[in-house]
């Protein structure tokens, strides 16, 4: 192995100290602008647009972080055979089993109610929208509650910690295996929702 | 009257222009993901560089595994071991006042930079550290073990032990057995070797003169060592 790439021009770049960790929140300032510029752009302030996915009108959703998942896996397991990357000092987070399907059912049926992920929420709330402002507000009440009644959820969220694990390392499969069989379930998942939404009635918004 | 279903055939116009061009993409793209998932699939695991955990490196210490004595230093000097490095790891000011004659200098702050590192942890060599005492030498070790180097050391008591057992060894006393006698032989020996001082009697004084008449060979040396580097 090239020691010369892994002391010195390996990323993560702040783990890596190559870039001081002074500037994480002013780096996480200016790709939280350009992400929500980019939800915005591509649409994800409309909640017809985010809700489509429930009716099968519009899949975008689902393209959008399905593709999100497999580019970015893929490019940095090539980073990481090209000794770009120090896959092991990337952040995971802890895998909690059953607080993560609690909280997955209800973001779900949130998103399904609102029309908005937290994220797109404040993208909608960022051009005026007042559905957005509204289902804000409602997070922020949520919030509250949550903060308020923490004791009564606190085993719930804390049930099921797997600690810092992925799914190729809990179940000890190849990652590059992992990675083709999400390719392959992506681009599956791409083709049939298109066929979906050419047969489901198309919605104006 | 006419403008609105205009320009609603128009939006229908877009969408279905939209949508041919997204799937004429999906058809362009999903080949490329699909080729670079399948490489991926038969390029095993990436490079990674795994820390070597803080409790193997503790036990390695406790044991102390990774001391060589001045004894044993001394010894590959003199039969010009060719796997030896002795690395001094003080800064060059302390370097340039006294050292060993054979040491190179690294200060080690300069130890991790990837043209040392990588010189250094070339296989087959056997890396010493030494410092004045064992805790800069500890450090350099530390850190080159920690980063996955398996052949570094640290010589024992560093050079203040040099100076009491192979510059200025202790006479035994007139108990002292078999061992012990043939150990200060050997060191005196040593001595013989590397400062050319014969008698017992005057070693507080003379390793004093010693060092200066080291100074210039290894300023020599030092330079080179870098050079080639």
């Amino acid at each position: 192995m090239d020691l010369n790439l892994i002391l010195n021009t390996m990323g993560p770049l702040i783990t890596n100290g190559i870039i001081d960790p002074g500037w994480n929140n002013y780096i996480a300032l200016l790709l939280g602008m350009a992400f929500g510029f980019v939800l915005e752009s591509a649409g994800f302030s409309s909640s017809r647009k985010l809700a489509g996915v429930f009716y099968g009108y519009d899949f975008v959703v689902l393209k959008v972080f399905f593709t999100a998942a497999v580019v970015s896996v893929i490019g940095i397991y090539l980073m990481g055979h090209l000794g770009w990357l120090d896959i092991s000092k990337l952040y995971i987070q802890p895998a909690y089993v059953q607080s993560t399907i609690v909280g997955g059912v209800i973001m779900g049926i949130g998103f399904l109610m609102g029309g908005f992920c937290p994220g797109t929420s404040f993208t909608g709330v960022a051009i005026g929208k007042i559905d957005a402002m509204v289902f804000s507000v409602g997070m922020f009440i949520g919030v509250l509650i949550f903060g308020e009644l923490y004791p009564l959820f606190e085993n719930l969220y804390n049930a099921g910690n797997l600690g810092y694990i992925t799914i190729t390392e809990y179940f000890g499969i190849q990652p590059g295996i992992f990675i083709l069989g999400l390719t392959v379930v992506a681009l599956v998942a791409f083709y049939v929702t298109a066929i979906i939404q050419q047969k489901v009635k198309k919605v104006d918004y | 009257m006419l403008q609105p279903s205009f320009n609603k055939k128009l939006k229908k116009l877009i969408i279905e222009k939209l949508t041919m061009e997204n799937n004429k993409g999906f058809w362009i793209l999903a080949p490329v993901v699909l080729v670079l998932a399948i490489v991926l699939a038969f390029m095993g695991n990436p490079l990674t560089h795994k820390d070597v955990p803080p409790q193997q490196l503790l036990l390695l210490a406790a044991i102390g595994s990774h001391y060589y004595s001045t004894d044993q230093v001394a010894e590959m000097l003199i039969n010009h071991d060719p796997a030896l490095v002795l690395v001094d790891v003080r800064q060059p000011a302390e370097y340039e006042k006294w050292h060993i004659e054979e040491a190179v200098n690294i200060p080690v702050d300069s130890l991790l930079t990837p043209t040392w590192y990588n010189w250094l942890t070339r296989p087959g060599q056997t890396v010493v550290f030494c410092s004045n005492d064992d805790a800069l030498a500890q450090m350099a070790w530390l850190a080159t073990r920690r980063l996955g180097a398996s052949n570094t050391f640290v010589m024992k008591g560093g050079l203040n032990e040099w100076f009491n057992t192979i510059v200025n060894p202790p006479a035994p006393g007139p108990m002292a057995d078999k061992v012990q006698l043939a150990l200060y032989t050997k060191r005196m020996g040593a001595r013989q070797h590397f400062y050319n001082l014969g008698m017992v009697g005057e070693a507080t004084e003379k390793p004093k003169e010693a060092p200066k008449k080291v100074v210039k060979p290894t300023a020599v040396q030092h330079s080179a060592a870098e050079g080639g580097c």
